[in-house]
């Protein structure tokens, strides 16, 4: 397993140089207003050049890479064209805001999601699953963006339960945003859970348990539920980017300052150093949650397990 | 290993219930502001971000009003611009003749650091926003700032300078340290700033929120901040600002949006503070790009706006339009403001297209750069009025924080925003329609040898009735220039619980929060 | 409707009934399948109005005289006999503009698809039916974008190239279109190996000629499915994108940059988000339903 996991680690290697090398090439294709943005009124062509040299924004575009590349393994995000604050400053400040949101999504849609779609699958023909159906398939198609504007309509307008905005009061504040960033995702777990939990139920060794005089309950928990979780956690793990690209949203329907905002912010700034540096630390968070899912789903499946074992002897 | 992954109800049960203890727990780690009351915690919601602590960096109001706090001044702002302005760290000034002022500080001033403010700071400090952009034409009459004695400057201008008290008043004034500052320049970082004002820097979350502290050791002591901790909260959106104070998230709201406004009078558990404004909200446009360059379309933009609907979608429709062109708003009055000189100016389509026909103009495309919600509305007001005269508009939302940039680059074609006036109109005229004014605040990029004749005469001396003569020449001649399309000026408004005291507000905002207490 | 004719059609022989089935082939009997599932035809229905919306608006409404026209006297009201859903801040109705709306996600949703679709039928095309190294360089580079979320992937080539409506349609059609190789891919893979292919193999065809006629033909169902969701996805990125102020901008009306504009008037007047928010919902859902439908039908294994 430890090898396992050191192998899939410098994995990730490859994956951040290429992204980064996309990204920064993407970003530096355009001619950079960089010179501009920080000298703002005090612009002169020559300072400008000036600046340009200082920057190194003179050099080839695969040498400013290099560089960037470079110090990025020290753990230099670069300065931000706008602050002058090193990027990594304003990314450590935003980064825990995000994870709390996406934590506290992630709890409530695994709580909520398993469990209903487990109890859909057992009673396939009750009102409750029917009703779970219908709830699963608006959740797919809800804009979470829409959602959240109608929840603070609901919860902050009109009862003035819950705060609209910011994050500082506590669990309170972090409800509604991670009602929000989760529904999609809560909705998409429920419908896997049902749908291959009807299918485990279906199968031979659940006939033969049942048959065994097993209790239904330790039927579906300890006999139908292990198999039918893999598909879930296959779609827990895919679907964290996609949660990872719903904090833009939700966090500006919120005002929560978090590294979506930042995103959108040092868009609107043009500043660049800052647009690089969240996309990357976005980018390494997917990887490693990606990682972390593959890590359990080993964990959980003897045959992966297997599988994985028998490929590391024959490399 | 089992052969089955076991899960029991009970023990799922018990996992969501553990992480919920983690999240609450964590939630307490980031419940940064308290609950409003006695011990004295105020926090004040803005809608943009401020930018810099470098006093000389910008004159964004979002980052002036976040400045005070820190720094101090020799002179401050009056409630009312009309009033005079409000000796700070200046304890007394005389005008020794025409083109000499002397200021005496108070004595034994600290900053934060617990050294001692120095006349030689205040001369830096005065020096270095000199050179600056922000206020260097301000200062352009300025000839020498020198040190007297260890508690007296002397400020020498090269002819009569009637407005040396009010540019006195501007952020870029504020008095740093000059070590530090020093440091700072070199390094580029500015962001532990260290003043003589009411409150120390504790931490800022760029894009979030600024904390203060009450400073102890402030020089005045009566005037010592009367709560403990000040946070300036950004919630860009307008309605989320009101639910902060409605849900009691934060104590004052500096920049209420009337769209609320109905709601918010009704609710008695609120007040809303407001007074006449000298916010200007005004259609800018780059005099040097295309088309613009040419009076008669610039001429035509004036008449194919309805400032009545711009003011209805921007601030629903609290105000009084304004039909000048050169940001003379006349509620409050700035000296000499005349409503719509020449009367010239009306919502008229038909002359709109009159005279894009004479200047040859069969329409062009361009865009609006704004960088507020208000502006965005207002744009894409004008971007349906101009559309009647083939004027095809794209609205370019920026961030606060590169509008100087964009300006700069000649890359705000056109934009929306305000500006908040003086009583002296030597403190915009100088800046925003002057040759010195080109890389500040000029940023309609318009010059005219004539027109700066006219400002250096306006300025030129200290009987108000010559220059109230001068001041009309100079509206009518801007009329008939038309630089920008003055549209409107606003209320200001403030919006905060009721329990809420010390409430205080100038012209554009409301200011004085060491005041703020239960 | 064209089977249920079809059905109703005496047969005056065996015969005749049987050869009926034949010529109509594997479509029809999918089709019947089809509108077996009732929600798929809802689906269908809903999605299909849209887009007969969309393509009549200009006989609906004036682009220019009341869909981008502002009226300050008539501004915020709520819904009435005049405006069925009420005005926007501008005083613009907002029917008109949610009937325009659908035309931009539409037209910006279907032709980003056809990007990522045409990448991924060529990148996923030649994975799956070369295999070996080619495949793995291909699949591994797709991996590397499929690390970032696709909304991020688009908001980094918008924030790079600007946000006009051809950059936003191939940010979106390249966002999506790792998804799509990968989707083709293993869609080829499970054809690849079949004997008609080995056949037109040893008579010497072009790779190319193998693909495009024997290949790709009998993988289109789950491509279809695939496409169908994915415009659900592209349109609702478009949404997104415009909502956060990156997209669409005004005074084209898109439901997202509605929603956008509408939210600071929406404690007062609700009417102004309701109306751009549930034409999303129900495009997105529309396509779900298809999609799912579809995926019943045309591949009952994949059922989930």
């Amino acid at each position: 397993m430890g090898r396992y996991i050191i192998r899939r680690l410098f994995a990730l290697i490859p994956v951040i140089l290429v992204l980064t090398f996309i990204v920064f090439t993407i970003l530096h294709l355009t001619p950079g207003d960089a010179t501009t943005i920080i000298l703002g009124s005090d612009y002169t062509p020559e300072l400008g050049a000036k600046l340009k040299v200082q920057l190194g924004l003179d050099r080839s575009l695969p040498v400013q890479y290099f560089h960037y590349l470079a110090n990025l393994m020290h753990g230099d995000f670069g300065m931000s064209y706008v602050t002058r604050a090193p990027v990594l400053d304003q990314l450590g400040v935003r980064l825990p805001n995000t994870a709390w949101i996406v934590v506290s999504a992630m709890v409530l849609c695994v709580s909520l999601g398993i469990p209903i779609g487990i109890r859909a699958a057992t009673k396939p023909n009750s009102v409750f699953s029917q009703f779970a159906m219908v709830f699963g398939l608006m959740g797919v198609s809800m804009p979470i963006f829409w959602l959240g504007l109608l929840l603070i309509l609901f919860f902050s307008v009109r009862l003035g339960w819950l705060p609209s905005s910011g994050l500082d009061q506590g669990l309170k504040s972090l409800i509604l945003p991670s009602i929000t960033l989760g529904f999609n995702y809560m909705a998409n777990i429920m419908r896997t859970t049902r749908s291959s939990m009807m299918e485990s139920i279906r199968q031979d060794f659940i006939r033969t348990a049942r048959a065994k005089g097993v209790s239904e309950h330790d039927v579906i928990y300890d006999h139908a539920l292990g198999n039918a979780l893999m598909p879930t956690i296959t779609i827990i793990g895919m679907n964290v980017g996609t949660l990872l690209g719903g904090v833009v949203l939700t966090e500006t329907v919120f005002s929560i300052p978090g590294m979506g905002r930042l995103l959108v912010e040092a868009i609107n700034q043009r500043d660049t150093p800052c647009v690089l540096g969240t996309l990357v630390v976005m980018a390494i968070c997917v990887a490693v949650s990606n990682l972390i899912v593959d890590l359990i789903y080993a964990y959980m499946d003897p045959r992966i397990r297997a599988q994985f074992g028998a490929k590391v002897r024959k490399a | 290993m089992k052969q089955h992954y076991r899960l029991r109800r009970r023990s799922l049960a018990a996992a969501v219930f553990a992480l919920l203890a983690i999240t609450q727990f964590g939630g307490s780690a980031f419940a940064a502001t308290q609950k409003p009351g006695p011990d004295g915690d105020i926090t004040v919601v803005q809608a943009l971000d401020m930018i810099s602590f470098d006093p000389i960096a910008t004159s964004d109001l979002s980052n002036q009003y976040v400045l005070y706090n820190i720094y101090s001044r020799l002179f401050t702002y009056p409630t009312n611009r009309l009033a005079g302005d409000v000796k700070e760290l200046c304890k007394d000034f005389k005008r020794v003749s025409d083109t000499e002022w002397r200021f005496t500080i108070w004595d034994n001033v600290k900053y934060h650091d617990g050294s001692t403010l120095s006349v030689d700071d205040v001369v830096y400090s005065l020096n270095r926003a000199k050179a600056g952009t922000t206020i260097g034409a301000l200062f352009k009459p300025v000839k020498e700032i020198k040190k007297v004695d260890s508690k007296t400057l002397a400020i020498i201008t090269d002819g009569p300078y009637p407005a040396m008290t009010s540019a006195l008043t501007h952020v870029a004034t504020c008095i740093v340290p000059k070590s530090y500052a020093e440091n700072a320049e070199k390094t580029k970082d500015w962001s532990k700033p260290i003043g003589s004002g009411r409150y120390k820097f504790v931490s800022r979350i760029i894009g979030d929120s600024v904390k203060f502290e009450r400073f102890d050791g402030y020089f005045n002591k009566p005037e010592v901040a009367q709560n403990k901790t000040l946070t300036f909260k950004v919630i860009p959106e307008g309605t989320n600002r009101t639910i902060a104070i409605e849900t009691g998230a934060a104590d004052l709201n500096a920049e209420f949006t009337p769209t609320d406004y109905a709601r918010v009078v009704k609710n008695s558990k609120l007040k809303l503070w407001e007074q006449p404004s000298a916010l200007v909200w005004h259609l800018g446009m780059d005099n040097t790009l295309g088309w613009f360059a040419n009076k008669k379309v610039r001429q035509a933009v004036g008449f194919a706006v309805d400032r009545e609907g711009c003011m209805k979608v921007g601030h629903d429709g609290r105000g009084n339009v304004l039909f000048n062109s050169a940001t003379f708003s006349h509620n409050p009055t700035v000296l000499g403001a005349i409503q719509n000189p020449l009367n010239m100016y009306s919502y008229n389509v038909e002359k709109a297209k009159a005279l894009m026909k004479e200047a040859n103009c069969p329409g062009f495309t361009t865009q609006i750069v704004v960088f507020r919600d208000e502006a965005e509305r207002i744009a894409t007001a004008v971007q349906a009025y101009l559309a009647e005269i083939n004027i095809t508009v794209e609205i370019v939302r920026i961030e606060n924080a590169v509008f100087p940039a964009q300006i700069a680059g000649h890359k705000a074609p056109m934009f929306v925003t305000s500006w908040g006036c003086y009583w002296d109109p030597d403190m915009f005229l100088s800046r925003r329609f002057s040759k010195d004014g080109i890389g500040g605040v000029n940023r309609v990029w318009y010059q005219n040898p004539k027109l700066d004749e006219l400002i250096t005469e306006g300025r030129g001396t200290f009987d108000e009735a010559k220059r109230v003569g001068v001041y009309k020449r100079v509206q009518e001649f801007l009329a008939d220039e038309s630089p920008e399309v003055d549209l409107y000026v606003t209320k200001v408004y403030a919006l905060s619980n009721d329990q809420l005291k010390g409430i205080e507000m100038t012209v554009e905002r409301p200011f004085n929060f060491h005041k703020l207490h239960y | 409707m064209m089977p249920a004719s079809a059905t109703a059609r005496p047969f005056t022989t065996k015969k005749e009934f049987y050869a009926q089935f034949k010529k109509k082939s594997i479509a029809y009997e999918l089709w019947l399948r089809f509108l077996k599932n009732k929600t798929a035809v809802i689906g269908l229905v809903i999605f299909g109005s849209i887009v007969v919306v969309a393509i009549i608006a200009p006989w609906i409404t004036d682009y220019k005289n009341v869909v981008i026209k502002m009226n300050i006297a008539e501004r915020l009201q709520p819904p009435g006999s005049n405006h069925w859903l009420g005005t926007d801040e501008l005083g613009r109705d907002i029917l008109a503009r949610i009937i325009y709306g659908a035309r931009v996600s539409l037209v910006i949703g279907i032709s980003a698809i056809a990007v990522s679709l045409l990448i991924g039928l060529v990148l996923g095309g030649a994975a799956g039916y070369y295999g070996g190294r080619i495949d793995s360089i291909i699949m591994r580079a797709m991996d590397v974008f499929l690390s970032l979320p696709d909304v991020l992937l688009a908001l980094a080539i918008i924030a790079a190239f600007g946000n006009t409506k051809v950059n936003l349609t191939i940010a979106i059609g390249l966002a999506f279109s790792p998804k799509f190789s990968r989707v083709v891919r293993s869609a080829v893979m499970g054809v690849r190996d079949n004997e008609y292919i080995e056949a037109a193999r040893s008579i010497g065809a072009l790779d190319w000629r193998i693909i495009a006629r024997h290949v790709l033909p009998n993988c289109i169902g789950p491509i279809i499915v695939q496409v169908t969701l994915y415009v659900a996805n592209a349109i609702l990125t478009i949404a997104a994108l415009s909502f956060i102020g990156l997209g669409i901008q005004p005074p084209t009306p898109e439901w997202g940059n509605m929603l956008a504009s509408g939210r600071t008037f929406m404690r007062d007047f609700p009417h102004i988000v309701m109306a751009p928010g549930l034409a999303i919902f129900f495009t997105i859902l529309a396509l779900n339903l298809l999609g799912d439908g579809l995926r019943d039908t045309l591949d009952p294994r994949l059922k989930h």
